[in-house]
């Protein structure tokens, strides 16, 4: 479960990217997250990572309330999510198989599973030839495939999603959109950021619009 | 449990914390942290030889010693037939304070003054007082009575005692220790410093990688972990490098401190080899120079997780 309640976040102290939004997504919940450009939907998304805190107001992610919590418990949360970030983020010394497995190599898991799930997570976004290959050397679309596998590799709880089909053709989008709804119906929540009103009509779900600092909510027909 | 694969993090903490940066500055400061470390020993075995040798000794000088004494005491009168020094002697035999005496022979007092009249006394038909050394079993000075039945018997007797001066040579002595430790105490606060400022130019240089492993989950302990352990590793390679090197200049200094040895025969070991010097110098030394290098890798350990610490609570 994902809780706000009267979070404010300003950004540099003088713009309010949120102003006294409550929200409520129930644990399993699927919503699309929208709103103009720099209207803050990727500081929302990094709120709810905990990586940013709110000015005022109380955060509750995956059950936990995260405002006064130890940094080991902050530690722990973040690898209950998953997240996907607009410009991937991939580390760039890191071949493709090393970057999907660090998030089960931080979570300990023994290596035969580290193996066996990234290299099924590997020919899952069709990229088990380049899993030797640094980043640097992808293309756009690829360095997404691969930033999404690692977000989803320990099968999180939560799943952020920040503009994830961007630089993905229709055929990928369709099989990223068929990955997410497996998660989510394995009970994991997923907020997706996107401009695609078009991926938005052919997935339904609730739709928070983010404008002026409010947060609306609009749940599907 | 750990991350198993570390070399698998992205991390690259060998460019990070480069050790041809570290080592050679560690090394230095563990060869002055050495040297601080023999001078502090050197003036700790010279501050408790004075206190045991000139300190714990008086010197009686008697002159005309073969002389009957003056002196019309009861004790004397009994003794008439007797000489200065014999007197002495006698009552010095009978002393509880002392620890022995010893009265310097012809041949110790021609080597003594050797120096000044360039031939035996004897040549010269000096009248030379016998000298006594006493050793006494406790601190100086010799006590009042003691004093008192010397110049009884013997009226003209000489007490020196070296108390005087061995305070000053004590306080000066520790002075050096003191001088010594300090001078530890900054080695390593530069050592501490080096490492930290070392450590904060690989935090940086890693810092987007290190966002991102946090982000993922990492603790600020598996990121300290990493660097201590690297940090750690080369502080104790330069700690090895910096202790080895100094043990010819050790070697040195013994060779220089042998005039203020104990051994009476300081001068023929001039000549005496290297070999010579490497198995006389004190043990514990060398067991000192054995544990810097395990030192630095404390040091290096701690002061490395204490700046990882702080900095990830300032990036987060």
């Amino acid at each position: 479960m994902i809780q706000l309640d009267g979070v404010s976040l300003n950004y540099k102290n003088d713009v309010t990217l949120l102003d006294n939004v409550d929200l409520h997504i129930p644990q399993g919940g699927f919503c699309w997250l929208t709103g103009p450009s720099g209207v803050g939907k990727s500081t929302l998304l990094r709120l709810l990572h905990l990586e940013k805190k709110s000015n005022t107001g109380l955060v509750t992610i995956l059950d936990t309330p995260t405002n006064h919590a130890r940094r080991s418990t902050i530690c722990r949360l973040k690898q209950r999510i998953g997240i996907v970030y607009q410009d991937f983020r991939l580390i760039p010394n890191l071949t493709v198989f090393d970057n999907i497995a660090l998030p089960l190599r931080l979570q300990n898991a023994d290596e035969t599973t580290v193996q066996r799930w990234t290299a099924r997570i590997l020919d899952w976004i069709g990229l088990e030839h380049k899993q030797y290959t640094y980043p640097k050397t992808l293309s756009g679309g690829e360095q997404q495939r691969v930033a999404i596998a690692r977000a989803v590799i320990h099968r999180p709880d939560l799943l952020l999603a920040d503009e994830p089909t961007n630089a993905l053709d229709d055929y990928q989008v369709k099989r990223l959109m068929d990955l997410f709804y497996d998660l989510n119906d394995l009970g994991c929540t997923i907020i997706m950021a996107t401009h695609n009103d078009a991926l938005i009509r052919q997935f339904p779900a609730t739709r928070l619009k983010l404008e002026n600092g409010r947060l609306w909510v609009n749940n599907a027909v | 449990m750990l991350f198993k694969y570390k070399t698998s993090d992205g991390l690259k903490l060998h460019r990070a914390l480069p050790g041809e940066f570290l080592i050679p500055l560690v090394a230095a400061m563990t060869f002055l942290a050495a040297l601080s470390i023999a001078g502090a020993y050197a003036s700790q075995q010279l501050a408790q030889r004075w206190s045991a040798g000139a300190a714990s000794t008086v010197i009686l000088q008697i002159p005309m010693p073969n002389d009957p004494s003056p002196s019309n005491d009861k004790i004397a009168s009994t003794l008439a037939n007797q000489t200065k020094i014999q007197l002495v002697t006698a009552l010095l035999s009978t002393s509880k304070e002392l620890d022995s005496f010893h009265q310097m022979t012809d041949k110790e007092i021609d080597e003594l003054l050797a120096p000044w009249l360039h031939e035996s006394v004897q040549a010269f038909a000096l009248p030379i007082p016998a000298v006594i050394e006493l050793h006494l079993k406790n601190n100086p000075p010799l006590s009042e009575t003691m004093q008192k039945s010397l110049r009884q018997i013997v009226p003209d007797i000489s007490i020196e005692q070296s108390n005087f001066w061995n305070q000053r040579l004590n306080t000066l002595a520790n002075s050096l220790q003191t001088s010594a430790f300090l001078a530890l105490a900054i080695v390593i606060s530069v050592a501490a410093a080096v490492i930290a400022l070392a450590t904060r130019t690989g935090l940086m240089q890693c810092r987007q990688t290190i966002e991102i492993l946090h982000n993922l989950g990492a603790s600020d302990f598996y990121i300290a972990f990493r660097f201590a352990k690297r940090s750690a590793y080369l502080a104790c390679i330069g700690g090895a490098i910096g202790s080895f090197f100094s043990i010819p200049l050790l070697l040195f200094l013994t060779y220089l401190c042998l005039p203020f040895s104990s051994d009476p025969n300081w001068q023929s070991l001039s000549n005496a080899s290297w070999f010579y010097f490497l198995i006389t110098t004190p043990f514990q030394l060398f067991v000192l120079f054995i544990f810097l290098p395990i030192c630095n890798y404390f040091i290096g350990w701690i002061t490395t997780t204490g700046i990882v610490y702080v900095w990830l609570r300032n990036l987060t």
